[in-house]
């Protein structure tokens, strides 16, 4: 069962998922299912012995295409929607032990090239307004398979943050007659106490407002609405500037460093706005080596978050973190 | 009288840049992607990604 509901309180979707209950839940790694299927080994969703990066259908997925009938009937207060659109998994490699900034910089840009082909191949399907990139790592925000992959939701609708983020800009622009996102970019960069990482095209920082301790922003320097508006050059540097903050997180506490990964692009329905600029946010849940962040009350009833550190402090923490 | 001290600048962090890419990186940003669908018994489709030297004209 899988379907959209209005929540008229806040104006938003939620999807119903109920077959996700029975979703693979961490399973051995000799039954992986997401690794290669070896020779006599048991068959897993990759028939193949090898690959090198492939992408699919999630098979529990909260979206697909043809959606599935509702289960309920809706009304004027509780409207109803199938739940349409695409959820994929996209396999980072072959190697079960792996990680994305384990990587090398060229498969990491081997990466980001299909990304991008994902980004406009699902955004060229009818009915997709925007296509959502993630990664969950670490069982601490609910990881339930440990192979190296990423997630990717093809939305038929923009998702709330998102729209928020763009009426921000909006409203930004209309002020002032620039991008907010390069406002923020400048701004972070001329003060420099919260970067992390720079490099020729992208810049990792800690936001000023940071609502994870170690929440940490990697932004195009340049104003670049989505992945497909990179060049080459600009791709190959976000490969390296994103492995050396991935090194720089896995290196804090010697630990794998767990995190929720989003990019954040241009919606793929309409032409994009004066304030679509292309970054990816990590929020690592937790804010020292045992003690994680919790939304709670507060940030979960009043949607304000508690952070309990300086982002000054925590970007210099990243800064002195000795690179492999 | 007590004499508030001078106002000091915060003092300027050092950023750490990424190295620069690698002979091998460079290379790979020259390689052609290749996606290659297959559809299995059951109706999955997968795409595979594949990389390999640039095709010369």
């Amino acid at each position: 069962m899988s379907e959209r509901r209005w929540h008229p309180l806040l104006g938003e979707w939620v999807v119903t998922a109920t077959h996700r209950q029975d979703r693979t839940f961490l399973p051995p790694p000799d039954y992986c299912p997401l690794c290669p299927t070896r020779p006599g080994g048991f068959p897993t969703e990759v028939p193949q012995a090898d690959y090198r990066f492939v992408v699919f259908d999630n098979k529990f997925p909260s979206m697909r295409s043809p959606a599935p009938e509702v289960a309920v009937e809706g009304n004027d207060l509780h409207p109803v929607a199938p739940a349409e659109g695409a959820c994929e998994v996209v396999l980072y490699t072959p190697e079960h032990g792996g990680s994305l900034g384990a990587m090398s910089i060229p498969d990491i840009a081997r990466l980001v090239r299909v990304w991008t082909d994902r980004y406009q191949n699902l955004g060229a399907r009818p009915g997709i307004e925007c296509v959502f990139i993630f990664e969950n790592r670490g069982e601490a925000i609910g990881v339930t398979i440990h192979h190296p992959h990423g997630q990717i939701y093809a939305f038929p609708f923009i998702p709330p943050r998102i729209e928020r983020e763009r009426s921000q800009a909006e409203a930004h622009a209309h002020r002032t007659g620039r991008c907010l996102m390069c406002d923020v970019v400048a701004d972070e960069t001329k003060d420099g106490r919260r970067l992390v990482v720079e490099g020729e095209h992208f810049v990792a920082f800690i936001p000023f407002f940071a609502r994870y301790p170690y929440e940490t922003w990697l932004v195009s320097k340049q104003h670049r609405a989505s992945l497909a508006e990179l060049s080459r050059a600009e791709s190959l540097d976000l490969a390296c500037v994103l492995k050396n903050l991935l090194q720089r997180f896995d290196g804090l506490w010697q630990r794998p460093f767990p995190y929720m990964m989003v990019m954040h692009q241009a919606p793929t329905a309409s032409s994009a706005a004066v304030g679509d600029h292309l970054h990816i946010e990590f929020y690592p849940p937790m804010r020292t080596p045992v003690k994680m962040k919790y939304l709670a009350g507060c940030e979960s009833g009043a949607g304000t978050f508690i952070n309990d550190t300086l982002p000054e402090d925590k970007a210099a923490e990243l800064r002195q973190v000795i690179l492999p | 009288m007590p004499v508030n001290p001078p106002e000091l600048s915060p003092p300027v962090p050092v950023v750490p840049h990424p190295d620069p890419p690698s002979p091998e990186a460079l290379m790979a940003m020259e390689e052609d992607m290749r996606r290659r669908e297959v559809t299995l018994a059951d109706g999955r489709s997968l795409s595979f990604y594949d990389f390999v030297p640039r095709e010369e004209d």
